[in-house]
């Protein structure tokens, strides 16, 4: 019976070239653990963070490596294609961008330098993993795998309150929002009969009938979205969003703040555009309030804080739901769009988190928004760089936010959802508000005299680099965006979208 | 048989479920998650999942309930009953959600699900539910879920770990930040939407408990 | 299928019946209850129990039982590929070792940082 079985069963064909980014990121995260063991102040301080360096390039060389490629491997687990390798690419200069933020950071100290850098490349991993997938299982499996690690990242500045308060909400409600996907997964599998994006598909569009009549995918399909809206932080799901910023260390709010959100509108964009294209003129509607709400909540919840870090966290929400008026429009323009928009949204916003790491570590103003007071005229080198990052991601002309807004426009008019166009206008009106507060706090004289002390103003020329680095390059793909064009272009027809 | 297991099993599951919110001592929460997870492990078995039937008596039912177990002993449960925010427009609201969850749900199942149960149910092979099933399914379709749920555990295993291991120099309280205080109501933390400060209240209790406890037994 | 699951519900019924019986038999044949104080506390003799309503188990439980739960869902994936492993031959040896792999790091990590040692 056995030689049987033996015969008849073949072992699944593993291609080893384009499995091998997410292998080098998983390999680097237990090579880097097991550094991380070792003794020595030596070791902790400058081979763990190396490590943590060359995993990330290696994983960068491969995925450059694996470019043009498009293909479905290990059963149709994962997909390799245009849209994986780009936010491939995304994640790898977060993680860089992550790791040189963290260097002289608190949180890696009290947590364990290996196990700080291990988490973070594990969630990489779960990032590279959930925007690939194409199966309900592993896109389930990648969401925890990015989100477990988060989880622990938050809480890892373990004698600040904050910190924990961070992680144990991220965890509450983060596990929710699993559980409500899981639910709508396991329906989705019950209405269709397949996990697979292309099997759902296909039952999809065999039925000839919409989807309305069949209350099973329909309620699965909402749970799958409300589950997915947790992890993107979209309205009225993005509650635990400012606190959450806020509390955990910056650079890992730095980190949720533009890889999370790249991850879970990876996923958003091939689970929508792929296994449930057929449905689009059911689900469009309910994205594009979803859109709305949030565009509307994100941008009037910034107006009132004064922690930059939870006006970032808002601003984050309605910056989200510009991004999914990409996925509304479930065309190849929308899809590009949004793609291009991510990475825009992670070079602005990575440039704007340098500058509050670097101001935090600088006053004991926290990241209130008196530690920017009077920075124009003191500070400079930080003020330009969070200036233009402001300015960018209200859309003003001439950043690279600017040209990101006007794509998503134009495929939101294209698609018919011209309404969702000028909503994201207001919404960027609005914005102006907030985002000009904390230019104007920069460069107005200091009226009051209560601008803090700066106490180490050249102690941390690796931040000031990165700030000066990620605004720069906002205002050269704001002049010349012709680069990020081309790495976006065929995402769409790389997972058939017309 | 089956119909008479099947309304054991449900009854227990609902009543489980049920006796988790309603009971105000933790302890008999947990009880009362393992009898509803005992009573699915029964549900599984009659839907002909063998192997999840026996993952769930000895995983769920057994291991994470002795954690739930040390974990509710190790907040204190006794001192804190769990008890609902107090905010008028939560009470009007959560029931409300519920309800509307519940009718969704209950339209997802019936709508679809009724078409089947007068029939004879699906055709199953030979060996479905039987771990050479799953083996083969885990070796070949989910290979990749498989593997990567190994590296899953790996992380938890960190997490655990680094949040709960014990260092020295790090037991001092620290001096909590002036500014922290000085936020202005009406920023729209999560504790102010939930109408209450269920989360800040816990936490802070818990903070002042952990230095004091587990040195007693740890 | 079902009845191949007699002998379990045979056994769940003895149990309960057996430990149900000793219970309400203690009670019903049992001498009556003295009401002295001393005999309802934990031990009898010696210094009174300090142990409070409060009462809290240290974090190394949580730890230990939080660790035992990661094992054992490992082993609850092991167990099917097991099953399988001849079929599949040296291909399911393979992926058994890769996971095995990432076991023994965790392992190895559990270990090194101190967390199997009580404190």
């Amino acid at each position: 019976m056995i030689a049987a079985a033996a015969t008849s069963i073949k072992a699944p064909y593993i291609d080893w070239a384009a499995f091998s980014p997410i292998v080098a990121l998983i390999c680097g995260a237990v090579i880097v653990l097991l550094i991380g063991l070792l003794p020595g102040r030596r070791v902790r301080e400058q081979i763990v963070p190396g490590a943590t360096v060359l995993t990330l390039l290696a994983t960068l060389g491969l995925t450059i490596w694996q470019w043009g490629e498009n293909t479905s491997i290990i059963s149709g687990a994962l997909a390799v294609d245009r849209l994986s390798l780009v936010l491939n690419v995304v994640f790898v200069a977060t993680g860089l961008v992550t790791v040189v933020m963290s260097l002289r950071e608190r949180a890696t100290v009290q947590a364990g330098q290996g196990e700080y850098y291990t988490l973070l490349l594990a969630s990489l991993a779960g990032m590279a993993v959930l925007v690939a997938a194409q199966n309900l299982v592993t896109l389930f499996v990648g969401i925890e795998l990015l989100s477990i690690p988060l989880y622990v990242l938050c809480a890892s500045e373990l004698q600040r309150e904050k910190s924990l308060e961070a992680g144990l909400k991220y965890l509450v409600i983060g596990s929710v929002g699993s559980a409500t996907l899981l639910f709508g997964l396991s329906f989705i599998y019950g209405a269709t009969g397949s996990t697979d994006f292309s099997g759902i598909a296909a039952a999809l569009s065999s039925k000839g009938e919409t989807i309305a009549s069949n209350p099973l995918m329909l309620t699965g399909l909402g749970m799958a979205v409300v589950g997915l809206g947790f992890k993107a932080a979209i309205a009225p799901f993005h509650q635990w969003t400012p606190d959450v910023y806020e509390g955990a260390p910056s650079p890992i709010t730095s980190f949720m703040s533009v890889a999370t959100k790249a991850a879970a509108f990876g996923i958003f964009l091939r689970f929508m555009d792929v296994a449930v294209i057929d449905e689009a003129l059911t689900w469009q509607p309910l994205l594009a309030a979803l859109a709305a709400i949030t565009i509307v909540v994100g941008n009037v919840g910034a107006l009132a804080q004064t922690s930059v870090k939870r006006i970032l966290a808002w601003s984050s929400v309605a910056q989200g739901g510009y991004l999914l008026v990409g996925i509304v429009v479930s065309s190849a323009a929308g899809l590009e769009a949004t793609l291009y928009y991510l990475v825009v949204y992670v070079v602005m916003n990575l440039a704007a988190f340098s500058v509050v790491v670097a101001r935090e570590r600088e006053t004991t103003h926290g990241d209130s928004l008196s530690a920017f007071a009077g920075l124009g005229s003191k500070r400079p080198i930080l003020a330009v760089p969070m200036t233009i990052a402001m300015l960018s991601l209200a859309g003003i002309p001439a950043t690279a936010g600017f040209i990101g807004k006007l794509n998503l426009i134009g495929a939101s008019v294209d698609g018919d959802y011209a309404w969702l166009g000028v909503l994201i206008a207001i919404g960027s009106a609005i914005s102006l508000a907030y985002y000009l507060r904390i230019v104007a706090v920069m460069w107005m004289p200091d009226r009051r005299g209560d601008s803090p002390e700066t106490d180490r103003p050249h102690g941390q020329p690796e931040i000031i680099g990165l700030a000066i680095i990620c605004s720069a390059a906002t205002i050269f793909f704001g002049i010349i965006p012709s680069p990020i064009y081309d790495l976006v272009r065929g995402a769409g027809e790389s997972i058939g979208l017309l | 048989m089956v119909e008479i297991l099947f309304f054991i099993a449900a009854i227990g599951a609902i009543a489980g479920a049920v006796g988790v919110v309603v009971l105000e001592n933790p302890f008999y929460s947990v009880l009362s998650l393992v009898a509803h997870l005992l009573s699915l492990a029964l549900l599984f078995l009659l839907l002909e999942a063998q192997f999840v039937a026996a993952v769930q008596v000895v995983v769920y039912a057994g291991a994470v309930m002795v954690l739930y177990v040390f974990v509710v002993s190790y907040v204190g449960g006794q001192n804190l009953p769990i008890r609902a925010v107090n905010s008028p427009s939560l009470r009007i609201a959560a029931p409300l959600f519920a309800f509307c969850l519940f009718v969704e749900l209950m339209i997802a199942t019936l709508g679809t699900g009724l078409s089947a149960i007068s029939s004879e149910g699906p055709k199953l092979a030979a060996n479905y539910g039987e771990p050479e099933q799953i083996g083969e399914l885990l070796l070949t379709k989910f290979l990749l879920p498989f593997e990567v749920a190994s590296f899953l555990l790996l992380i938890a295993a960190v997490g655990a770990v680094m949040l709960a291991r014990r260092r020295r120099g790090l037991d001092e309280p620290e001096v909590p930040a002036p500014l922290g205080l000085l936020r202005p109501a009406g920023t729209g933390t999560m504790a102010e939407s939930a109408g209450g400060g269920f989360f800040r209240k816990s936490t802070a209790s818990a903070s002042d408990d952990s230095t004091s406890t587990g040195r007693d037994l740890g | 299928m079902l009845s191949t699951y007699l002998p379990a519900l045979v056994f769940v019924a003895l149990g309960a019946v057996v430990g149900g019986s000793f219970a309400v038999l203690n009670q019903v044949l049992g001498p009556a209850k003295s009401k002295l104080v001393a005999t309802g506390d934990p031990y009898e003799c010696g210094l009174p129990s300090e142990v409070k309503q409060g009462f809290r188990f240290g974090i190394s439980f949580y730890l230990i039982a939080m660790l035992f739960i990661l094992f054992d869902i490992e082993v609850v994936f092991l167990y099917p590929i097991a099953v399988e492993l001849r079929a599949f031959g040296t291909f399911a040896l393979l992926e058994t070792i890769v996971f095995v792999v990432l076991l023994m790091v965790a392992f190895i990590y559990v270990w090194r940082r101190g967390a199997l040692e009580w404190k």
